[in-house]
């Protein structure tokens, strides 16, 4: 468990000490709502990637962090639920293990993600021009490569049709629309504003001191604070009005398939893991009904898996078919599903499932970046667990517990992008 | 029951700086054994490979039998089909132990793991057991048939697979790295129960395979289990002389690149570049290991984000975050691959080989090569944080006839003299093939 202290109103650090890494992993997140905003902080952790007022180029960023032995940093957003976040990463090694001063090596590190953070390379009133200028080049050229990962791009247009008109429908990186407008004075004041005003979470695991993390935040990012700016975020869940159907087709061989369904369960109800239990049933495991009937019985599919999204609540399947067996492979899908909320399952099943999530909960709390990534969860939904807990929880789901699920289960769109079976699609090449 | 398995333990290796020990040990069918006690973690990891991969297609059993010629693709496909058994299932017998088990193959090997928090024994015998047991039918094959197809189709979607794929016909000639692991779906449309059990039989011989285990775990516990289940029968013992141990037959393969580019169109909207240099300075055992560190590091230096070529090509917009480089060797094939997604790909590649140019010309600065390897020991660190990296790295240099603990010592003597040789006798035209991918 984290021990969590605030710096300043709205700015909280999340330290977890242990001995089990050989490295010191720290993520800070900038929390925002996913909106009108989205493009323009999506472009300023790759600006801020770029070069600060020390460490002026990429090259001197890398150069200085392969002095502190190959210290990692990473600049990014990430989408959870009605949130975009700017996701900091940087980890070092644990300096005890190089014949170093552990304590020492670490503070240098904060102080190289401190300084990259908050103090970004100015020009005027705005960022760094070249850097701006560039980084515009890449998100547009990030936007428009989408289509380049199939898997990735039918993902995408799944999301944006299912949840039209919410503001989770917009893409974590942004739009391309208004992309040439951006300013980089306007820029730079917007990264301000969200360096003053929302909500800050840093999270550290590893051979760690408290108190001196503490200080050495405090003074990089207290005086930086002013206004703090709780966010409204609109977390209600929609009711679907009548079932989405949407085939749309690409220069691709296989066909990808998904399936939708609200439900208004997210990561902080208390009937998470039931809807969790209910997801491994259908489509977690390689001993799952999907795999099991889609894959090996009917050899339709590579891959087919079902997945809860905790932070929108929603749940979602996936697979990768041929083109021309699209209503097999519904169909099939769409049976074990009605299996699963009819009660049909096998104590086996469940016991299995359970057993599965617990292992994979468990084998998470072994990795640093995990630990993190489930902190931050937590901190926007406002809740925390105790790892018993969890466990508690889902040992404790009964078949019962997932009809229930499935009543509150409501598909809202299925979406097929469609290849081109038999011709081959590709031209030229080497034989 | 009742067989009495003594096991002696051939010691423990310890590395003072990472502050970790593994035990090893060998059972009497000649099974390397090895077991890293880690505590603190609730995950237990266990993987159990085989000196097999997709470029073993040709061999020979003995001297009396003839080579083997087999299709592209059965050392994955084989990896598929060992997970069902005359019982049924493999999945759901790990799934009744809460564990998840899986596999991967690769061009050198193949590694069957599992991952549990409980009933690691359990799990452990049942991993034993499947790998060493082959069950197929012709309608089990079949119906893998169908699976394994749509695996090489979604790939065949993947821009960036067919421009290494095609990058690698291009670097080789006749080597099997030009073949893509799963094969095709014609190659493996040519599998049958027969190839399958001829492969399991050459192959999956205790002398050609190797066991680590990581976790919080009693390594005397693993060697007994597996000296139980593997070690040699009184029959074994007999057969003793004519035991198999394969013998892979590789082809020839000239100096020179097959052909010198290759373009394909696909549905992008950018162009992929792949630059893939062909390494031809074969190495063997510590040499082989120390060759893979030389590459690795030269690629660092020349192109990693402390270069002054990385900065030209980013600030110039001829790359973007995505760019990456990547160095491989084994015994018979090695390579360097440069590349990503880029807007001017005849540009991008000119300025790679002009970069390059002019680090032979300037030499690469001693700083540069002090920092670089500082951050290459540094990041050996972070592979001793997740238990499934250990036991990969761990098995891969194994196989290359090294040990993983001597990676840090081995870095230590690398000499400039030795980056600057690669540099020299390798990152040339003449060893260099050019795969684009262009919008259709």
């Amino acid at each position: 468990m984290f021990q969590t202290a605030m710096l300043t109103e709205g700015c909280r650090l999340h330290v977890l000490p242990t001995r089990k890494f050989k490295t010191v992993t720290c993520k800070v997140f900038i929390q925002h709502q996913l909106g009108s905003e989205a493009t323009e902080t999506a472009l300023v952790p790759q600006i801020i990637a770029r070069g600060s007022r020390r460490l002026p180029t990429m090259q001197h960023i890398a150069s200085h962090l392969a002095d502190l032995y190959g210290a990692r940093f990473g600049a990014g957003v990430l989408k959870l639920g009605e949130y975009q976040l700017i996701d900091y990463y940087f980890e070092i090694a644990d300096g005890s293990y190089l014949g170093q001063n552990g304590e020492k090596l670490l503070r240098q590190g904060m102080d190289a993600l401190a300084e990259l953070i908050t103090q970004p390379r100015v020009e005027g009133s705005g960022f760094y021009k070249p850097f701006v200028e560039q980084e515009v080049s890449n998100l547009r050229n990030q936007i428009r490569s989408i289509i380049d990962n199939k898997r990735s791009y039918a993902l995408k247009r799944f999301i944006e049709i299912m949840f039209e008109g919410e503001p989770f429908a917009i893409y974590k990186y942004g739009r391309l629309e208004g992309l040439d407008t951006v300013s980089d004075s306007e820029l730079l004041t917007h990264y301000r504003s969200l360096l003053a005003q929302n909500p800050i979470e840093i999270f550290v695991v590893g051979n760690i001191d408290h108190g001196a993390l503490h200080r050495q935040w405090q003074n990089a990012i207290g005086e930086l604070r002013n206004g703090f700016r709780p966010l409204s975020i609109d977390a209600r869940s929609h009711t679907p009005k009548e079932l989405k159907t949407v085939v749309e087709q690409e220069q691709l061989r296989q066909g990808i398939l998904f399936l939708g369904y609200r439900v208004p369960i997210t990561y902080s109800s208390p009937d998470y893991y039931k809807l969790l239990v209910y997801s491994g049933v259908l489509g977690g495991f390689p001993h799952a009904k999907l795999f099991r009937n889609v894959r090996e019985k009917a050899s339709l599919a590579y891959y087919v898996f079902a997945r809860v999204d905790g932070n929108k609540g929603f749940l979602m399947i996936n697979a990768g078919i041929p083109p021309s067996r699209y209503n097999e492979a519904l169909e099939i899908i769409l049976q074990e599903v009605d299996a699963l909320d009819a009660g049909s399952v096998t104590s086996w099943e469940l016991e299995q499932t359970k057993r599965g999530l617990v292992n994979s909960f468990l084998t998470m709390e072994d990795s640093a970046i995990s630990i993190i990534d489930r902190g931050i969860v937590e901190a926007t939904q406002d809740v925390r667990r105790k790892a018993e807990d969890v466990i508690e929880a889902i040992k404790a789901v009964t078949v019962e517990d997932l009809v229930e699920i499935g009543e509150q289960l409501q598909l809202d769109t299925i979406y097929f992008l469609q290849g081109e079976e038999g011709e081959n699609a590709f031209q030229g090449g080497m034989d | 029951m009742g067989i009495s398995t003594k096991i002696k333990p051939l010691g423990a290796v310890k590395s003072e700086v990472l502050q970790e020990e593994y035990h090893h040990a060998k059972t009497s069918s000649g099974l390397d054994m090895y077991v890293m006690p880690k505590s603190g973690y609730n995950e237990k990891y266990a993987m159990f490979a085989t000196r097999y991969g997709a470029i073993d297609t040709d061999f020979m059993l003995d001297d009396k039998s003839g080579a083997a010629s087999t299709p592209p693709g059965v050392a994955h496909f084989l990896e598929h089909k060992l997970f069902e058994n005359p019982k049924g299932n493999v999945f759901d017998e790990f799934a009744g132990l809460g564990a998840s088990v899986n596999a991967y193959t690769g061009y050198t090997l193949t590694s069957y793991l599992f991952s549990t928090t409980d009933n690691f024994l359990q799990c452990l015998a049942l991993l034993l057991d499947f790998v060493m047991t082959p069950y197929f039918t012709p309608e089990s094959v079949e119906k893998e048939r169908g699976i394994i197809a749509q695996e090489i189709t979604m790939f065949e979607d993947e821009p960036g697979h067919r421009v290494f794929t095609n990058l690698m016909n291009a670097v080789y000639h006749v080597n099997n790295v030009r073949e893509k692991i799963a094969g095709t779906t014609a190659s493996i449309g040519r599998i049958t129960p027969e190839v399958l059990y001829a492969c399991h039989q050459a192959f999956y011989h205790p002398k050609n395979m190797v066991l680590f285990v990581v976790g919080e775990v009693e390594p005397g516990e693993v060697f007994q289990l597996a000296e139980k289940q593997l070690g040699k029968t009184a029959a074994q013992k007999a057969e003793e002389n004519s035991s198999p141990v394969v013998r892979r037959i590789h082809k020839a393969e000239p100096f020179s690149v097959k052909a010198q580019s290759v373009e394909m169109a696909m549905a992008v909207a950018r162009p992929l570049c792949y630059l893939g240099f062909k390494d031809n300075c074969l190495q063997n055992g510590n040499e082989l290991l120390k060759r893979q560190l030389i590459g690795s590091l030269a690629l660092q230096i020349l192109f990693g984000k402390t270069s002054a070529l990385y900065s030209y090509l980013y600030e110039n917009g001829l790359i973007d975050l995505g760019f990456g480089v990547h160095y491989t060797a084994e015994r018979n094939f090695a390579h360097a691959v440069v590349g990503g997604s880029t807007d001017d790909p005849e540009k991008f590649a000119a300025s790679i080989l002009k970069g390059l140019q002019k680090a032979r010309e300037k030499g690469i600065e001693r700083e540069e090569f002090t920092k670089q390897k500082r951050k290459s020991i540094g990041g050996f660190l972070y592979a001793f944080n997740a238990l499934d990296f250990i036991a990969s790295n761990f098995i891969s240099i194994h196989f290359k006839g090294s040990s993983l603990f001597s990676y840090l010592d081995m870095m230590q003597e690398i000499t400039l003299d030795d980056v600057e040789g690669y540099l020299h006798s390798q990152l040339i035209e003449d060893n260099l093939a050019i795969s684009t991918v262009i919008p259709m």
